[in-house]
């Protein structure tokens, strides 16, 4: 399997603060992985989420997305990158307040530059995510579950390699919780998609194949998950 | 995408519909006022442009004094034309015809109503035709005319005098009677169209005058009436013993005092449409003022939409846009209710017996407000949007 996201020597240590938020992190991310990133607030777990999400650059290192070295890109061409190839999954789910569901679901394709049938394929994510019908819908008219099942099928539109999920459960009930983790199982097991997820909840990570721990900027643990009973959650 | 981009940005001031419209009206009011101060001024120019045409290209005016107070002033207490001076013009070349004329601030009575208006010595050599009227009723003076007179067309309809003043009707001017033999077409301004009009030698009876307050030069159609003007100066300078510079008397063509006009006119309307500027600067501040506000507030969706894959220019575009569009609306509203205002001050004016504005729908001064508006709305809006498309994702997607 090719490795999917590859960070070699990343360092990220910010100026103002002179905090090292990572420091020198090395490690691979492979095809159809599912990962869960975990670590206490300050950890340097955000940062590498932003690395990982191309929202933010090493100081020192590169970060290497489907063997393309990023670290290099200019700003738009790192969009780009994120557009078709980075799903992302916020906690606050993060939808347009004054756009439909349908419309948020679509909201990616503005900014591709050759569009194609994105309001078909929205309607199908929609069912996808058991939102069938609810295409008209604001989000001020959903619940959060909801609200968080259309930011997946956002994340979906222009079929993505890699779902980057940041405390997706964090602002739901746990109910809830447990079905958002379930799409996203799903999508993983189905879809083939990669999926990270990073959170400080071990009830979340353990839907994960791998556990990356990190503390202080390096990674404490990484492991793959030997109790396969956790996986037939 | 493009288009995408544009409804999308349509969508987000939607969204806000109270601050939108206010902002926009800020920009409403800017554009409607500098859309009717150019239509007002356009019309007015047209209006003085027609009535001149009207009154007669073909004619030189000299009157005593200097310059343009020699046209405003003339006649009014200033120095007067004799005899004299007629033969002296009437040698210069090109000049078909002279006649000497004047015009008082006179009481005119009828039927025990008594008005003041302008009373207008007409020079005899020329007809009313050749001075630049027509005749509507009646007939023109005769050589024989002793106490006849014509009267404005607002006379004869009533508008100035409680009983319309019809041909064969007796007026009173300065206590002596006149028959009115005939009446003017309009004119367009009730100041005009409600003079009367009597011979000159007459206009020296009753007001016991000797000289001229004015004088009319016809020239041949086709000439170069500047050449013949230049030919009149210089005879009366010759006959005055004057230099050049030094004359106490002006010679106008009607080019020139339409020139005059333009550029009072011209002045005029740049200082008003340039005071309706400043309303419209005040209005363009007003959409930077809002598209600030809204890229704050907006921070953490700029954020989003950032890591979704929207590029700078994606994120500049949109908040461009809806600048753009804010600008574009106010124009559109801002030249309608503009024309709408410019069009009821003519109403107004021909209420009040002033017909000669035309004003209307203005190809040219649309697109003027249009663009302006566009303009006004993209400059303002492109500081803001910058700073939006500027911003750092990690951190405006960390905005609270």
């Amino acid at each position: 399997m090719k490795d999917v996201i590859r960070l070699e020597n990343v360092s990220k240590i910010y100026k103002e603060t002179k905090v090292i938020a990572l420091d020198n992190v090395s490690f691979s991310i492979k095809q159809n992985d599912f990962i869960a990133i975990m670590g206490p607030s300050g950890s340097g777990k955000s940062t590498m989420l932003h690395i990982l999400g191309l929202l933010d650059k090493p100081n020192k290192g590169d970060v290497y997305i489907d063997e393309i070295r990023t670290t290099k890109l200019s700003d738009d061409q790192i969009a780009e990158i994120r557009n078709r190839k980075i799903g992302f999954i916020f906690q606050q789910f993060n939808l347009m307040p004054h756009l439909n569901a349908l419309d948020n679901v679509c909201l990616p394709c503005l900014f591709k530059e050759v569009p194609n049938h994105e309001k078909d394929k929205a309607h199908e994510l929609l069912k996808l995510v058991g939102l069938g019908g609810r295409e008209k819908n604001r989000p001020g008219q959903l619940s959060g579950g909801e609200q968080q099942r259309v930011a997946i099928a956002r994340a979906l539109i222009n079929d993505p390699e890699i779902i980057l999920a940041d405390e997706p459960t964090g602002n739901l009930d746990s109910k809830t919780g447990k079905q958002i983790m379930a799409e996203l199982v799903h999508l993983h097991k189905d879809h083939k998609k990669t999926v990270i997820v990073v959170t400080h909840d071990p009830e979340i990570a353990s839907y994960a194949k791998r556990h990356i721990n990190i503390h202080d900027g390096k990674i404490l643990h990484d492991h793959a998950k030997s109790a396969r009973y956790l996986w037939k959650k | 995408m493009r288009m995408q981009l544009f409804k999308f940005a349509f969508n987000n001031l939607k969204a806000r519909p109270m601050r939108s419209w206010l902002t926009i009206i800020g920009v409403i009011i800017g554009i409607a006022a500098v859309v009717t101060f150019m239509l007002l001024g356009q019309g007015l120019e047209a209006s003085i442009q027609e009535q001149f045409q009207k009154i007669g290209v073909n004619k030189i005016i000299i009157t005593p004094g200097k310059g343009a107070a020699g046209m405003f002033g003339g006649g009014i207490g200033a120095d007067m034309f004799y005899e004299h001076d007629l033969d002296v013009i009437k040698t210069a070349r090109g000049v078909e015809k002279v006649g000497g004329m004047g015009y008082k601030l006179a009481k005119v009575e009828f039927r025990n109503e008594i008005e003041y208006t302008f009373v207008i010595g007409m020079p005899e050599e020329l007809t009313i035709e050749e001075y630049g009227f027509s005749i509507e009723h009646g007939r023109d003076f005769t050589k024989s005319d002793k106490y006849k007179a014509q009267v404005g067309y607002d006379i004869y309809n009533a508008k100035f005098f409680d009983k319309p003043v019809k041909v064969g009707n007796e007026i009173l001017i300065q206590g002596k009677e006149f028959e009115v033999v005939g009446s003017i077409e309009k004119v367009g301004n009730h100041q005009d169209d409600s003079q009367v009009y009597i011979p000159y030698s007459i206009y020296q009876e009753v007001f016991d005058e000797e000289g001229y307050s004015m004088i009319i030069a016809k020239t041949p159609e086709d000439a170069d009436t500047q050449e013949i003007a230049d030919a009149i100066n210089e005879k009366l300078r010759k006959d005055r013993n004057l230099k050049r510079g030094n004359e106490d008397f002006s010679v106008q063509t009607f080019e020139q005092m339409m020139e005059t006009f333009s550029t009072i006119l011209g002045i005029v309307q740049l200082v008003v449409v340039g005071i309706a500027t400043i309303s419209l600067i005040v209005g363009g501040v007003g959409i930077m003022n809002t598209m600030y506000t809204s890229v704050l507030e907006r921070t953490r969706q700029i954020g989003v939409m950032k890591a979704i894959g929207a590029k700078d220019r994606h994120i500049l575009t949109i908040f461009v846009f809806e600048a753009g569009i804010i600008g574009l609306v106010g124009g559109a509203i801002g030249v309608i209710l503009g024309t709408l205002a410019g069009k009821a001050v003519e109403l107004a004016a021909t209420f009040a017996g002033y017909e000669i504005l035309k004003i209307g729908l203005n190809l040219r001064v649309t697109l003027i407000g249009l663009l302006f508006a566009f303009f006004i709305g993209v400059i303002s809006g492109f500081a803001p949007a910058r700073q939006a498309a500027r911003l750092n994702p990690v951190e405006a997607l960390r905005y609270e």
